[in-house]
């Protein structure tokens, strides 16, 4: 079983009017093509996709769950798992990891007070590693992303940063002592 | 057609056929790990790969079609090469446990590696470890064998139309996954086992086979399932006196290589420990049983029963048979009746579900029969499913209807009050209020006749009655019909529009047909409608009962039946009579006898004294059971045999132990009228007699000798005596059975009836009033109640409670009730609430749900914890006397 669908079951109650809104602009007959707008949707509006709204989603349009399911499990872009609204990423390419990585990650670990792969409590933030970013001659890097879809740009090395979403901010040279500043710049911007 | 070359010999195929399709016509073998000829091509694992000349890389040969002139070569070097290069490739992902693993020796995967001599993977060093998954009731998954052939999750999305499984992950980490991982009982799974029978590999498997036996070591019996009228036949797996496992012969009718879960993990009950092994006696039913030897047991039978004929006369007894037994063994419990005790005071368990179809089938066409076979329903354009659950009561009928409407595009017109599965597969759903059944046809019968869509020629050549029937149905205009029933008139005339526009019209029934008032009406009214657009006497067309336990048609066939011998020849016409009279060496009584229900009045008058009932529970199943039970403990002696300790059994005085399904050799004839063989597959347990020798051995001791040395001779006198069976005997019935009628020793059997004339001349078009039910909802009891069946399980429950796989995936009754009632009474699934009616009262868990239609609510009767049939009611069918099972008053509180 993969990692991030172990937990997901006890999503919290969701509002689902505007999926419901939405899928009622689409047609009355669906079919496979239309899969992946909708999810694409529901990551857009939750951050993520709650089990509940796949459920929702797999009622209204006749698409059966499992498929639903398995195509938000083919593409490492959408998440199962309540994500924060910016996604830390450490690089622990091997660059990076020698010039210190490690200890960026356990000062970030202390700082949000999550293990690495989680997220906080107030769904700010969500801490992960990396591949090489491909930015080693600045490592340590530190990718800052205000994007939903921030996975989108972690599943292997990028190259010059092309594939990375709009929103993701590098951070070069971060060192323990420079990275609770970093942070507290997000911390202290305002939801919109 | 187009020709092609295939190794070097030449083949002749249909454009549309696949290079593997011609292959196999000319008996080539090509390897395959993800074809099923079910199932659309996926040509995911390239096994079966093939070199075309001129073609750049070898094809699929499963997923190519043939052209004219194509060169195919299935074996040369580079085929070899890549197919050995494939099997290595997944080798290398695979556990290496054929030792431990119970696919072994039928396992594809291990099959080609023999073949191909592939000893082991360049590609890995070391194979992953299996991973064994037993938590799931009835299927154990091992997904580090799976090989991705998707054979799973197609079977399971095109053939039974569930869409449980699906692909997850991508790359390396691809797998076969329910939605979230969740477990099958959670995931919508119905547990029909088809993934498990496709499985190349052990990924999928039967979980209690598991670590029993290899497929070498058990016998394979062909028998038939006794769970439903469909009538699967069944591959027993047997080791040691022990079923292991069963599957199903993709070749072999009606289910081909379909099952239903109680037809593939209904088969431990009969090794429950409860199961009784001893005659059990006892004088009065206030005593406890004692355990008795058979002499004894048998000695008291013949006593007790001679004292009350010579006391009382014939009359004072009654016989009731089941549809769980064969057709010997019906036969003989008719013939014991009336041979042996002088009455025809002989009744079978159709008297509570499809006597209505007998009788009304027979006033419309003649025979009491469907007149189509199951395969037939593939072919329709348009059918109308009425008063069935299908998916639930007959699961495997239920795959052609929606393979009917899925692929073939059929138009499907679903009568119902409850939401059932095939309304989601319905052009016109018509919800109409529970009973109302006459009078919705008769809205239908208004538009054809209104809208001269009826089929004028048909009318006029085969039927009878036109002008009455015009008459009658001439006030149930949409408008009217609206109002009784609650269906939206517009649907009504679409419906009828649909159905009158078709050459291949199929209608198919269940029990929501005929366990009402006007059940036998309802038949009929059914019948009018095939018989005015002309919807009879061809394929796909016709009247199909649905039968409840597979041999309700067998049991109605062997007359145990009150006023009837076998295939419905009248016990009061004299020359049929004088037949049997001297077949039998005894004057038989020409009075027709008491129906089911009529004796518990009799037994309650006290004119009737003893009874037999084999293989039947009515202090169970019947309809408003205090009745009946008190009606038994009147009795002066009453007689059951069994299999268990049911609810009738503990008002016997004797109780005497006998053979299930599995142990038993004789025929069944399912709802099509297959007349097919059951082998004995394990032997009897210890303590136990056939049904049929036990009656024999009463009959006998009573100074009748009734002998036979094997079923197969019962059959043989069954075909002297009744000329539809005139063609049978056993050895003409291995292989698929046969259709009857079978006229003689050649006759290939009969699959569609009424070809060009009807069993009884002209079809007679009956012009029938709507009936209301008998109790109708009112301030005190302000709810229909509507009992039906639940997918997994049988009857009274006794057997397929009994079984641990479907225990654990259903075990308790639920009343469902629409969110509507729900929500005035304060009720919330899983609440425990109270179901009363005017005879009886008993708890049970809420489901809420709006399957239910508002002011209606539905049980099944499979639990003994959940006696439902204490609440129904008073209702019979005006004719066949058949309970009112789907309507009945009640109301719910919260308990
Ligand atoms: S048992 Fe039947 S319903 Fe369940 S997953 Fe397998 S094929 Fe699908
Ligand atoms: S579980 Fe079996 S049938 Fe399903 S994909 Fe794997 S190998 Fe094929
Ligand atoms: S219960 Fe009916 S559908 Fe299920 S396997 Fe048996 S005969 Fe087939
Ligand atoms: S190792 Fe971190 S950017 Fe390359
Ligand atoms: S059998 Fe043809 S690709 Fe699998």
């Amino acid at each position: 079983m993969n990692k991030k669908m172990q937990k997901n079951q006890e999503s919290p109650d969701i509002e689902l009017q505007k999926l419901e809104d939405y899928i009622d602009k689409f047609h009355t007959k669906f079919d496979n093509s239309d899969i992946i707008p909708i999810l694409q949707f529901v990551q857009d509006i939750y951050g993520y996709l709650p089990c509940d709204a796949l459920e929702f989603v797999s009622k209204k349009t006749h698409i059966p769950l499992s498929r639903i399911y398995g195509i938000s499990t083919f593409y490492a872009h959408f998440s199962f798992v309540p994500r924060g609204k910016y996604t830390i990423k450490v690089c622990i390419g091997t660059a990076c990891h020698v010039r210190g990585a490690e200890k960026v990650n356990a000062k970030l670990e202390e700082l949000l007070n999550i293990k690495n792969g989680e997220t906080t409590a107030d769904y700010k933030f969500t801490l992960e590693s990396v591949g090489c970013v491909g930015t080693c001659a600045l490592g340590p890097i530190v990718v800052v992303g205000t994007s939903k879809k921030s996975e989108a740009c972690c599943g292997g090395p990028l190259k010059s940063g092309r594939n990375v979403s709009l929103g993701d901010k590098f951070h070069g040279q971060v060192t323990p002592e420079n990275i609770e500043e970093i942070i507290n710049k997000y911390q202290g911007e305002t939801d919109e | 057609m187009v020709s092609l070359l295939i190794d070097g010999k030449k083949v002749e195929a249909e454009p549309s056929q696949t290079i593997l399709q011609a292959a196999q016509k000319l008996g080539i073998h090509i390897p395959t790990l993800c074809h099923d000829p079910r199932l659309t091509p996926s040509g995911a694992c390239r096994m079966c790969v093939v070199e075309v000349e001129g073609a750049r890389s070898l094809v699929a040969s499963c997923a190519t079609t043939v052209s004219d002139g194509m060169k195919v070569s299935t074996r040369s070097e580079s085929v070899t090469r890549a197919r050995k290069l494939n099997l290595e490739l997944i080798w290398s992902d695979h556990p290496n446990d054929c030792l431990t693993c119970d696919k072994t020796g039928e396992c594809q995967l291990q099959k080609f590696m023999y073949e191909y001599d592939v000893k082991t993977s360049r590609f890995t060093e070391q194979n992953p470890p299996s991973a064994p998954d037993d938590s799931n009731p009835g299927i154990y998954r091992d997904m580090n064998k799976c090989i991705l052939c998707g054979k799973c999750v197609r079977i399971c999305d095109e053939v039974q139309d569930q869409h449980i499984w699906a692909f997850s992950n991508r790359g390396m980490q691809t797998s076969i996954a329910t939605a979230f991982e969740r477990p099958l009982k959670d995931s919508g799974c119905v547990f029909c086992g088809h993934c498990v029978s496709v499985c190349p590999v052990g990924a999928l498997m039967d979980r209690p086979s598991a670590k029993k036996g290899r497929p070498w070591e058990t016998k394979k019996v062909r028998t038939v399932c006794c769970y439903c009228g469909v009538g699967c036949s069944l591959m027993l797996h047997v080791k040691g006196g022990e079923i292991l496992k069963v599957t199903a012969d993709t070749h072999s009718p009606p289910n081909y290589g379909s099952l239903c879960v109680k037809g593939r993990y209904g088969y431990e009950f009969y090794k429950s420990q409860d199961r009784l092994t001893s005659p059990l006696i006892r004088d009065h039913i206030d005593q406890p049983f004692r355990e008795a030897n058979w002499e004894e047991a048998i000695s008291l039978v013949a006593r007790k029963l001679m004292e009350i004929k010579r006391k009382y006369g014939p009359d004072a007894f009654g016989c009731l048979s089941s549809s769980r037994g064969t057709n010997e063994e019906n036969y003989l419990a008719q013939k014991f009746a009336r041979a042996v005790m002088g009455t025809n005071n002989m009744d079978n368990c159709a008297r509570v579900c499809h006597a209505p179809s007998v009788t009304g089938l027979r006033a419309a066409l003649g025979s009491g029969a469907a007149t189509n076979s199951l395969a037939d329903i593939e072919g329709a354009e348009v059918l109308i499913v009425s008063g069935s659950n299908t998916t639930e009561a007959h699961p495997v009928a239920a795959l052609k209807i929606k393979k009917a409407v899925r692929q073939n595009g059929a138009k499907l017109i679903v009568i119902d009050p409850r939401e059932i599965e095939l309304v989601r597969h319905a052009t016109v759903w018509l919800r109409l209020k529970p009973g109302t059944n006459v009078a919705l046809i008769n809205g239908l019968l208004h538009v054809i006749l209104k809208e001269g869509l009826e089929n004028k020629e048909f009318i006029r050549q085969r039927t009878e009655n036109i002008d009455m029937l015009r008459q009658v149905v001439a006030q149930y205009t949409p408008e009217k019909t609206e109002e009784i029933t609650g269906v939206p008139k517009e649907d009504i005339i679409r419906a009828a529009r649909i159905y009158a526009g078709t050459k291949k019209g199929m209608i198919v029934y269940g029990l929501g047909m005929t366990e009402h008032k006007a059940g036998s009406h309802g038949v009929m009214s059914l019948a009018n409608l095939a018989l005015i657009t002309g919807n009879v006497g061809r394929p796909n067309t016709g009247i199909n009962p649905l039968r409840g336990q597979n041999n309700v048609q067998g049991s109605c066939d062997m007359g145990a039946l009150p006023d009837v011998y076998t295939c419905y020849q009248k016990v009061d016409d004299p020359v049929i009579n004088k037949k049997f009279s001297e077949a039998w060496g005894c004057q038989l009584p020409a009075k027709p006898g008491l129906k089911e229900p009529q004796m518990y009045r009799e037994a309650q008058a006290d004119k009737l004294k003893a009874m037999y009932i084999i293989g039947y529970d009515p202090a169970a199943t019947q309809a408003n059971i205090n009745e009946v039970k008190s009606a038994m403990k009147k009795l002066d002696f009453l007689v059951v045999q069994e299999l268990f300790m049911t609810e009738t059994a503990k008002l016997a005085h004797v109780v005497l132990p006998a053979g299930c399904f599995f142990e038993k050799d004789g025929t069944f004839t399912n709802a099509e009228r297959r007349v097919r063989r059951l082998n004995q597959a394990i032997p009897l347990p210890k303590g136990t007699k056939h049904d049929w020798e036990i009656i024999c051995l009463i009959a006998s001791t009573m100074g009748y000798p009734m002998h036979y040395n094997h079923p197969s001779e019962i059959m043989d006198e069954i075909a002297r005596l009744t000329p539809e069976f005139a063609g049978i005997d056993f050895k003409r019935l291995e292989g698929d059975g046969l259709v009857w009628p079978v006229w003689d020793k050649n006759h290939p059997g009969t699959p569609i009836l009424h070809k060009d004339t009807f069993t009884r001349g002209k079809g007679r078009l009956n012009d029938l009033l709507y009936t209301p039910s008998e109790e109708l909802p009112d301030d005190d009891y302000p709810l229909y109640l509507t009992t039906g069946r639940r997918l997994y399980h049988y009857n009274n429950g006794s057997m397929s409670l009994r079984n641990p796989e479907i225990y654990a995936i259903s075990s308790e009754e639920f009343v469902e009730i629409h969110p509507d009632e729900a929500e005035r009474l304060g009720i919330q699934t899983g609440d425990t609430v109270r179901v009363t009616s005017r005879r009886g009262s008993l708890e049970v868990k809420a489901e809420v749900t709006t399957k239910s239609r508002p002011g209606s609510v539905f049980l099944s009767f499979h639990f003994p914890e959940t006696p439902t049939n204490v609440l129904t009611g008073p209702g019979e069918d005006l004719l066949a006397l058949t309970p009112e099972y789907k309507v009945c008053a009640v109301k719910v509180e919260k308990a």
